[in-house]
């Protein structure tokens, strides 16, 4: 089992008043699962995917990731859990907009503290993978959408994740843009990446083997 | 339209707390420290104003090349000086003359009146500002009498005419006209006048005034041409033209100095000085009272130009930073048809707001720093009665404008310049408008403020350095009393007599007699020279008569030879008669060095000549004794030769003190000196106090730099924050990017700083060989100066960096810290 939520709860306080982001949500994952998260806007999908990125903390419950209990560990630690199995893709890409493609890709890199040689090396196999070597030179803004989301992916993918967790990976772009990046998740996942992504579309949610439904922060 | 502008102008402000407040307050503390040093400098400018002729007042300079330093210029000048021109240049109307040393008094000088009722009030007379001078005076520097007769108050010799103030002192609510006034329970003078208090401003403060005729009317020396001690003033006749009367002056000098000239060898020159100049222009030989200088000034004000530059630096920044976020708003007005006139003009209002506020903020302040600037500065500078004065206002009303539209000019500019599609595009931050202009300015603050920092810094160290260095003499528990009055000469055996009983108290270790303590210049001297060499072969040197504890007393080593002893004393001479054989002299290392000994033991038992007034006098030096500074450590050693004199009137009787319980010795040494001299008034200081008063203008001028470099910095950092504030919130996404891609908070906040680095470098590259320059400059003004290190140019620029670093990145903290989650939730 890759991880596992058990009652989670997350509030703000406004106003006095506690307001519920998340209501006792349970969910387990396996290794290899490709799963769709909706709901309709305010729902709280991207809340719970910040959550299992360990993004965002939560008030209430257990999550176990890989069996070690992420509401008990230190901060560092749980920094640790994150760099070693997730990578994040954003409805918004956030690149870098002073690094070049490249540079952007390398930059997860950087933090592991890796040799340059292996970096290079790793850097080199993305841009080859996902046909953007010729881009390699070009600041964000040079590119379409698209091509920004597919550094975004690539860029998530770099580290080897185990896990993807994805918000509306395609909610910037055009629908042929869209089905190519979901064509990628799947490939991913036939290779045995898990895949959690957030989505408002019916036919990208059918990519995801399973679909979990949020209405007011609540599984249904 | 103004309205709109307006609730826009304060909704902004009111979401924007921060930013508003670091730019009213930056700008108000601007303004303050301004308009204060402004106030000052004027202050300093408008000194002698008052005085209705100034412009035709001028001070007559003697320059002369006795000894070896060249030509010097003294502000004082032969007593006969002024009647002379009157006499031969028709274009000088009139002349005073005065003199400020109570020489023809000797010793201390007390006056003291007995009233009606048979008390006597008696005071000594240090800080009065005494001086004798002929009538014209009064008509000359405006004097004026609320009581006596301009015309003739200071025409008999025994005439005084006194302030208000010291009037009231002595004689109460007496009339003060007629009074007997008694000089050192010697001879009486009369009261003719009162003049009104004297502003502070002037080069000549004045307190009481006797007439010169004291001196005598005719033949006396007051009337010679051997004796330059005196102040001459002429007033020339309106419209005459100064250059006219100092071309005449060479044959002038030849006419009156050319015999003298030509017996002694030597050269003089005279010259006309306004004197409106004397306070800040000149800084002669024997000025009458401490200048201020134009450098200092001129330094001020740069110091209060770079005060409000940064203020408004600070505010042209943060609202140019600040117009990425109205982008938004200045997209949709275009878009419904706002041109761009209107739109300067709305960003305008908003500056001219900012600073109207910050102007009020100054006013309060100001009113409230008025009483603490005037002790810093120590004169009455400000006073309430400033708001009277429509300069005051038409410079703030000035600054509100100037300020206003140049800090408002460039961000209205930058703002309304953005177009709407990029703006809803939402690519118009990839702009570099504004980059370079922002960058060049935030590299000017750092400069300044390095360029401040390391100036105050190396000032600060060549201040404490001359305060700390050995002064080659004891400077610690010496204890000095004024002599008492010389009466007559049982005075000078009495002296004796009281010195030896001091010597009893066993918390005394020693007690000497002197005409000169050290603290300040000496006032004998004239030229010496080895026995065999020519009157040309002089060199100057100062003349100090001790006693044989002297060298003692203050430790001062000796190098060769011997001390005084007491039979060393030879008799004291009269004025112009000859000496008795067996005179002996100690020379200190830098009079050895003049006289071209080649070190200290050639110079034991040679035989010297000094002049003394027109006469060669012959002496043996019997001892060589370690150069000591006389004066503060701005001068060089002074060539000192000391002489010992058998009842001489010495001045001063420094007692050095053995004992810690030194409040209560010094209690005994004052009843003691009351009880051998009750008509006398007791005065002491310790030897560091008097030495070290002559820190005194330096320290409030270390001071004053300190304060508004401390300033200057201060807004310079409440800048940095805003922009850090600013900058930090641009980098929120990338850090927190950088974060969810597994960089540690350390690692994500390490960009900033090294963008920052690179503008702290070039403001250095900028700053550092400037203020290297300028302070060599200055450190040139010193005899005794520090050496200028690498740290001293270095620290600044780490400071620099580390205050901008700590008001960058703790703001970025917040964005580092705070969940990348909740900071990427908006895009
Ligand atoms: N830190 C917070 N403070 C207050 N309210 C929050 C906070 N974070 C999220 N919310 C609220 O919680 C609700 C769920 O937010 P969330 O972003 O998870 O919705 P979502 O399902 O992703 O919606 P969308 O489809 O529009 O992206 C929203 O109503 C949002 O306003
Ligand atoms: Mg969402």
């Amino acid at each position: 089992m890759l991880l596992q939520l058990n009652n989670i709860f997350k509030w703000v306080q406004q106003g006095g008043q506690r307001v519920f982001l998340l209501k006792d949500i349970n969910l387990q994952v396996e290794e290899g699962e490709f799963i769709s998260i909706m709901g309709p806007s305010g729902s709280g999908k991207s809340t719970l995917l910040n959550v299992i990125g360990m993004l965002d903390g939560f008030d209430e419950g257990e999550y176990n990731f890989f069996d070690e209990p992420v509401h008990q560990l230190k901060e560092k630690h749980r920094a640790n859990l994150y760099k070693q199995y997730i990578g994040f893709v954003f409805q918004a890409y956030h690149l870098i907009d002073e690094l070049t493609v490249y540079e952007n890709l390398e930059m997860p890199l950087l933090y592991k503290k890796l040799k340059g040689s292996e970096r290079k090396a790793m850097v080199a196999d993305m841009l080859d993978r996902f046909n953007i070597v010729g881009k390699k030179d070009l600041f964000p803004s040079q590119l379409s959408g698209g091509q920004q989301q597919l550094v975004g992916v690539a860029r998530a993918l770099i580290s080897k994740p185990k896990l993807i967790l994805a918000d509306e990976p395609t909610g910037n772009l055009n629908s042929q843009q869209g089905i190519e990046i979901m064509e990628l998740f799947k490939e991913l996942n036939e290779e045995g990446v898990t895949i959690i992504q957030v989505t408002h579309s019916e036919k990208n949610a059918q990519y995801g083997k399973r679909i979990i439904n949020l209405l007011d922060g609540r599984k249904i | 339209m103004f309205r709109n502008h307006l609730k826009i102008a304060l909704r902004f402000f009111l979401k924007n707390k921060l930013f508003t407040a670091i730019n009213v307050f930056g700008l108000s503390i601007g303004i303050t420290a301004f308009i204060l040093l402004i106030q000052y400098i004027s202050f300093e400018k408008s000194y002698d104003d008052f005085i209705t002729d100034v412009d035709d007042l001028y001070r007559v300079t003697l320059t002369t090349n006795l000894g070896d330093n060249g030509f010097v210029t003294s502000a004082t000048n032969h007593p006969t000086v002024g009647a002379a021109m009157v006499a031969d240049f028709p274009e000088v109307d009139s002349y005073a003359r005065l003199m400020d040393k109570p020489i023809p008094l000797g010793g201390t000088v007390h006056f003291s009146y007995t009233n009606p009722l048979g008390e006597e009030i008696k005071t000594s007379a240090k800080d009065d500002y005494i001086y004798f001078a002929n009538n014209e005076i009064i008509n000359l520097f405006d004097i004026s009498l609320i009581q006596g007769d301009a015309l003739t108050a200071l025409t008999e010799p025994n005439s005084i005419i006194l302030t208000k103030k010291i009037a009231q002192r002595f004689f109460g609510n007496e009339d003060p006209i007629g009074k007997l006034l008694e000089i050192n329970d010697n001879f009486a003078l009369q009261v003719s006048g009162v003049f009104e208090e004297r502003p502070e401003n002037t080069h000549l403060p004045m307190g009481m005034i006797i007439s010169f005729n004291i001196f005598g009317q005719e033949g006396d020396f007051a009337n010679s041409w051997v004796w330059p001690e005196f102040y001459n003033y002429v007033k020339l006749k309106p419209g005459m033209d100064p250059s006219t009367v100092n071309a005449k002056f060479p044959s002038f000098v030849k006419k009156y100095l050319g015999d003298i000239m030509n017996e002694h060898g030597f050269e003089a020159r005279m010259a006309l000085q306004p004197v409106k100049d004397i306070h800040l222009k000149s800084n002669l030989l024997k000025e009458i009272s401490p200048n201020g200088s134009n450098g200092t000034l001129y330094f001020l004000l740069l110091v209060a130009g770079f005060i409000i530059a940064i203020a408004m630096i600070n505010f042209i920044n943060l609202s140019t930073a600040k117009s990425m976020e109205r982008a938004k708003e200045v997209g949709l007005k275009k878009v419904v048809g706002a041109n761009r006139t209107t739109l300067i003009n709305q960003f305008l209002y908003e500056s001219l707001i900012i600073n109207f506020f910050a102007i009020i903020v100054s006013f309060v302040l100001i009113n409230v720093l008025i009483s603490s600037f005037n002790s810093l500065i120590g004169f009455e500078v400000l006073n309430f009665g400033m708001w009277a004065k429509w300069q005051v206002w038409l410079s703030l009303f000035g600054i509100f404008l100037v300020g206003g539209i140049l800090a408002g000019l460039y961000p209205a500019f930058v703002l309304s310049g953005f177009e709407p599609i990029e703006v809803l595009r939402g690519k118009f931050h990839k702009t570099t408008k504004g980059n370079a202009l922002q960058k060049g300015l935030v590299i000017a603050q750092f400069a300044i403020s390095i360029a401040l920092i390391s100036g105050t810094y190396i000032v600060y160290n060549q201040f404490s350095f001359m305060q700390n260095q050995d002064l080659g003499f004891n400077s610690s528990q010496n204890l000095v009393l004024a002599a008492p009055t010389y009466k007559d000469s049982t005075t000078q055996h009495k002296i004796e007599t009281f010195k030896r009983e001091l010597i009893q108290n066993p918390q005394v270790n020693n007690a000497a007699l002197s005409d000169e303590v050290p603290g300040s210049a000496i006032i004998q001297g004239n030229t010496i020279r080895q026995a065999h060499e020519q009157i040309e072969q002089g060199v100057n040197a100062n003349f100090v008569t001790i006693d044989q504890d002297f060298i003692k007393t203050y430790a001062i080593n000796l190098l060769a030879g011997r001390d005084f002893v007491k039979e060393d004393a030879t008799t004291m001479y009269s004025r112009n008669g000859p000496i008795a054989n067996g005179h002996r002299v100690l020379i200190n290392r830098s009079a050895a060095k003049s006289l071209g000994f080649m070190n200290p033991e050639h110079a034991i038992d040679q035989k010297m000549i000094y002049k003394f007034g027109p006469i060669d006098r012959t002496a043996e030096i019997i001892g060589v004794v370690e150069d000591h500074h006389q004066q503060s450590l701005q001068k060089a050693y002074d060539p000192i030769v000391f002489m010992n004199f058998k009842g001489f009137g010495a001045s001063y009787i420094t007692v050095n003190l053995a004992g810690d319980n030194i409040r209560e010795t010094s209690n005994q040494i004052e009843s003691t000196f009351k009880e051998f001299f009750p008509d006398d008034i007791y005065n002491s200081f310790f030897i560091d106090d008097y030495f070290n008063r002559q820190y005194q203008a330096d320290s409030k001028f270390g001071t004053i730099c300190l304060i508004f470099s401390i300033l200057a910095i201060f807004i310079a950092a409440l800048g940095l924050f805003g922009l850090g504030s600013h900058m930090a919130m641009q980098k929120t996404k990338e850090i927190s990017v950088r974060k969810v891609m597994g960089a540690t908070v350390i690692q994500a906040l390490s960009i900033i700083p090294k963008k920052l680095l690179s503008l702290v470098l070039i403001s250095g590259l900028i700053a550092l060989p400037i203020i290297y320059l300028i302070t060599i400059n200055w450190l040139d003004n010193y005899a005794f100066k520090i050496d200028l290190n690498i740290w001293m140019f270095l620290v600044p620029l780490l400071i620099v960096l580390f205050v901008a670093a700590i008001s960058i990145i703790s703001q970025s903290l917040k964005s580092a810290l705070i969940n990348p989650a909740e900071a990427l939730r908006n895009e």
